[in-house]
């Protein structure tokens, strides 16, 4: 996203406040839709049997990595090449290590049993943790430009092309990353009323840094 | 843990003073021998005191150290944490036999005793560490919520707010439940909300744009009455709620005044019951529609 109700800062009190609106509305609104539409909500159970089969491989695993410390090394990498200052290179390090970590998550080995077992769910996150790490470091390295928490080092400021544009990040057919550009609609007259444009945009030719 | 590759021995070496918590390489430096925990490892039916061993680190708390054996030792460990900053009530346990929040908690305030962690006593336990609170939560729920007829923002004294401040402090820790022997060791739990509950209940009561009544629940379905204010439950609020003293017998107070007061009790025969609040004359059986 290039920007939420709190514009290009995405640090987590904002992004808090923003889940507990929007997230809500969206929970609200998927629940109706499914409701309305009368989608069938029968599942092909090879589907769920190959899922099952997924999620418990950790555990039936003889040997494998131990999920906790791909964990601390996903978290390791992020804070040193996701922070808020970033470049190019350091950027393109930190995918580096993410993708390394990305090649292990399939061998995580948790002991125990089902019950309340936070390494068999660790075995779980680590997925998804390198997943969105992934993510981030793409789009960070994609967007060439500085701009609110994007504060990259190797662009003076942002670019009033990038300002158009989101980017979506879907799953490829092979299950990879694939990030589209979408050009931002226009803000709507009401809202747009309510910024000076100069501090609600910024832009090269204003020579603005950031939108803080 | 195993390990076939030599890979894992090397990285776990590297790692090895690192806990998945706050023991970072730097402070590993710092490691001054080696410290011991016996945690509590078994579920519902059963289960026994495990000893485990790791490097001490200084300032390091008792859940650093379940952390670290975790993500070493013993991958399968349960244990119920979020903010690490004694703000979130969810590392609560015990320690030595005591209710403690485990991210608040220094091993070497420990120095020279053993360590015993063990699950939260008055709540079945779920596995480990854990234990299941839910009970709280669908007491919780038995209270009748804020319920007013005016629209916020409220215009209110300062003085009535700042009585507000204590009992909003609580972080759900329900440490407090867990020490209080009408729980702990009487079981009560359906007849008595037990102090969490009740500095909930004084909030609502002492708001002053509140318009309900709590009294009667208090007396009858939340078992106020049993508390005999020993004070336990105050002594381990992490947040210094005086929970007997501004809570409970403020609430005691109010449920005899309304009850106990023989003038009172006539004059409610005679005429219904007046709301402790708003004067206005709600019926007999405490219920709005009269009755
Ligand atoms: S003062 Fe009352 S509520 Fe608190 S621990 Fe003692 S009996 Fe329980
Ligand atoms: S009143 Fe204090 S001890 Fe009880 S649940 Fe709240 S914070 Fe915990
Ligand atoms: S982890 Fe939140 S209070 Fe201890």
């Amino acid at each position: 996203m290039r920007r939420g109700l709190h514009g290009a800062n995405r640090l987590g009190g904002n992004s808090l406040t923003d889940l507990l609106v929007f997230g809500r509305r969206a929970g609200e609104g998927a629940a109706e839709y499914v409701k309305s539409n009368g989608y069938s909500t029968e599942i092909d159970s090879s589907q769920l049997e190959t899922e099952k089969r997924r999620v418990l491989e950790p555990l039936e695993r003889q040997d494998g990595e131990n999920p906790y410390m791909l964990q601390q090394q996903v978290q390791e990498a992020m804070m040193e090449h996701a922070n808020l200052m970033r470049n190019e290179e350091s950027l393109q390090e930190g995918l580096e290590k993410i993708l390394e970590v990305k090649e292990r998550v399939p061998n995580v080995k948790a002991q125990g049993s089902t019950l309340f077992n936070p390494g068999w769910h660790a075995s779980q996150d680590i997925r998804y943790l390198t997943q969105i790490s992934e993510i981030i470091l793409r789009t960070a390295l994609e967007r060439k430009e500085r701009r609110g928490a994007q504060w990259r080092l190797d662009y003076d400021g942002p670019s009033d092309e990038l300002g158009k544009i989101n980017f979506i990040v879907k799953k490829d057919e092979q299950g990879e990353i694939d990030i589209e550009r979408r050009e931002i609609s226009p803000m709507p007259e009401h809202l747009s009323r309510l910024f000076d444009e100069g501090e609600g945009h910024g832009g090269e030719e204003e020579g603005k840094e950031s939108q803080f | 843990m195993s390990n076939e590759d030599g890979r894992q021995d090397a990285e776990q070496k590297d790692m090895a003073s690192k806990a998945h918590a706050n023991v970072h390489q730097d402070e590993t430096d710092a490691a001054q021998g080696t410290t011991k925990l016996k945690i509590f490892r078994g579920d519902g039916e059963g289960g026994k005191e495990v000893e485990y061993e790791l490097p001490a680190v200084e300032g390091m708390v008792v859940l650093d150290a379940v952390l670290y054996i975790q993500a070493h030792q013993a991958g399968d460990l349960a244990v119920r944490w979020n903010c690490k900053a004694a703000h979130c009530g969810s590392c609560s346990a015990e320690i030595n036999g005591k209710p403690k929040l485990l991210c608040k908690s220094r091993v070497e305030e420990y120095e020279g005793q053993e360590i015993h962690v063990h699950p939260l006593r008055a709540f079945p336990v779920i596995k480990d560490l854990v234990s299941d609170v839910s009970w709280n939560y669908e007491t919780s729920r038995s209270i009748t919520p804020f319920t007013t007829d005016e629209q916020a923002p409220f215009i209110m004294y300062e003085e009535d707010v700042e009585r507000l401040y204590e009992p909003k402090k609580c972080i759900e820790c329900f440490m407090c439940q867990d020490v209080c022997h009408v729980l702990r060791t009487h079981h009560k739990h359906p007849e008595f909300a037990g102090p969490r509950f009740f500095t909930r209940m004084q909030w609502l009561e002492m708001h002053p744009k509140d318009t309900e009544s709590r009294l009667r629940g208090l007396k009858e379905e939340h078992g106020l009455g049993y508390c005999n204010i020993t004070k336990c439950c105050s002594e381990v609020c992490p947040v210094d709620i005086h929970i007997t003293d501004n809570s409970i017998i403020p609430l005691k107070e109010r449920v005899a005044d309304e009850y106990y007061d023989p003038a009172k009790w006539l004059m409610r025969k005679i005429r219904g019951r007046r709301s402790p609040k708003t004067g206005e004359i709600i019926g007999r059986n405490g219920n709005r529609n009269g009755g």
